[in-house]
């Protein structure tokens, strides 16, 4: 057992207990940790653009995140290490896809595109309400989105939303009010046309 | 007026309404890649290969471009296409192109299943009088008798080279998509970003837009308003 946040319940093994027996030559621990963050590692490749990449990107993360266990620090916790270097990989996927704007409208056109697919049989949010959020969160500038989408729609951590953004933790708090403002503004004029 | 907590819920819910695929078997797929010596371009690095490719694409369109393309005064990617705009294409001005003609042409389930990409049909066209794919596998083209032309491509990767006077922003179920409302050249770009000299050609009218991951390129005598109409009647091929 353990929750959403990879932590463990009742005496199961911690994230830093299953890094220092890979450290100590245990390579076959590394599973656990791969199972325990592949969902959230998905979601975040996907929700960042990765679209049907996100598998992909995901597995060269992992693979990636072994390689660095070295630099790893000890006693930090292990998802944030892991989403920045998935962010990377995500981000590297659209590297020279053209100007930097035309990037960031793939991505979050691909995010789109799963978001309308996902439409889920049974939702306490009503078919109207996601399309306008859907369309709002479109119109937000990219950094906005991208703060409310890691806070938000991933269930992020403030530590773990800095992390995935590269911002500092300050940052990720103004930002994440401001672009809620925006948001909700927008949304109200948007229910309202 | 609902409450701020309302917005943040509700954006909790939309988030979790996303499924999580591929997580069943990543841990085993990594494994086995921690087992090989040196990473190999398998699955997981073709993403990166693709990337290179894109970036290789657009330094050798730039090389590739003669002296005479000075003029170009932008360029940007959209899509699979590549587009550059300027004071002069040196091409000749006005609409009236045909697009090339296809023969004999495939039954389009027979060329959808030769390519990576999701491939749409206009439902406002009906049946296509025959589809083909390129040599390379990247391009699927379709054509109506006496209408339009209609080539499909992955977004992920240029296919498509356009120098053009002046091209018009316009929308498509809500997404940008271009307007080439005159003559303009076109050629294909290869796998590694290089112009293929033996397919440049003059193109007609032509629309851009994009569909999922793919790009969508519908030349032909039309107007905006029915090339936009015809746009609107894509549907995925299944």
């Amino acid at each position: 057992m353990r929750t959403r946040n990879g932590e463990p319940i009742n005496g199961a093994e911690t994230d830093a207990a299953i890094v220092a027996r890979v450290r100590a030559g245990d390579r076959e621990a590394y599973a656990e940790l791969v199972r325990r963050h592949a969902p959230t590692a998905l979601r975040t490749a996907s929700l960042l653009g990765a679209g049907p990449d996100a598998e992909d990107v995901v597995q060269e993360a992992f693979v990636k995140a072994y390689a660095r266990l070295g630099t790893f620090r000890d006693g930090s916790p292990f998802r944030p290490w892991l989403l920045r270097i998935v962010t990377n990989e995500t981000h590297n996927l659209h590297r020279g896809a053209g100007r930097r704007r035309a990037r960031e409208q793939l991505a979050w056109a691909r995010t789109e595109r799963l978001l309308a697919e996902a439409e889920p049989l049974e939702s306490a949010l009503s078919s109207e309400r996601r399309e306008a959020l859907i369309g709002t969160l479109r119109r937000l500038a990219e950094r906005d989105r991208q703060v409310v989408v890691c806070r938000y729609l991933l269930g992020l951590d403030e530590a773990e939303s800095a992390a995935v953004l590269g911002w500092p933790r300050g940052t990720v708090k103004s930002r994440l009010s401001r672009a809620l403002r925006r948001l909700e503004a927008m949304l109200q004029e948007e229910l309202h046309a | 007026m609902p409450e701020p907590t309302d917005l943040l819920r509700d954006l909790t819910e939309l988030g979790r309404s996303l499924p999580t695929p591929g997580a069943a078997g990543m841990d085993e797929a990594v494994m086995a890649r921690l087992d090989e010596p040196e990473p190999s371009p398998g699955r997981s690095t073709r993403f990166r290969i693709r990337a290179v490719a894109i970036g290789l694409a657009i330094v050798l369109a730039l090389l590739a471009a003669p002296p005479v393309r000075a003029a170009v005064a932008d360029w940007f990617g959209f899509g699979s296409v590549v587009v550059r705009t300027g004071d002069d294409d040196g091409s000749p001005s006005g609409p009236s192109v045909a697009p090339p003609p296809i023969s004999p042409g495939l039954p389009l389930g027979q060329a959808a299943a030769q390519v990576e990409f999701d491939v749409f049909e206009l439902r406002a066209l009906g049946e296509t009088a025959g589809a083909e794919v390129s040599a390379d596998g990247r391009v699927l083209s379709m054509a109506w008798d006496g209408g339009p032309r209609l080539d499909q491509s992955s977004s992920l990767s240029y296919t498509f080279d356009k120098t053009a006077r002046s091209v018009e922003f316009v929308s498509v179920r809500g997404r940008d998509a271009l307007w080439f409302g005159d003559s303009h050249e076109v050629v294909l770009l290869d796998e590694s970003g290089a112009r293929i000299p033996q397919t440049k050609r003059p193109a007609g009218r032509t629309l851009i837009w994009m569909v999922g991951d793919t790009t969508l390129r519908l030349e032909g005598d039309l107007s905006l308003a029915q090339a936009l109409e015809l746009a609107e009647s894509a549907r995925r091929h299944r």
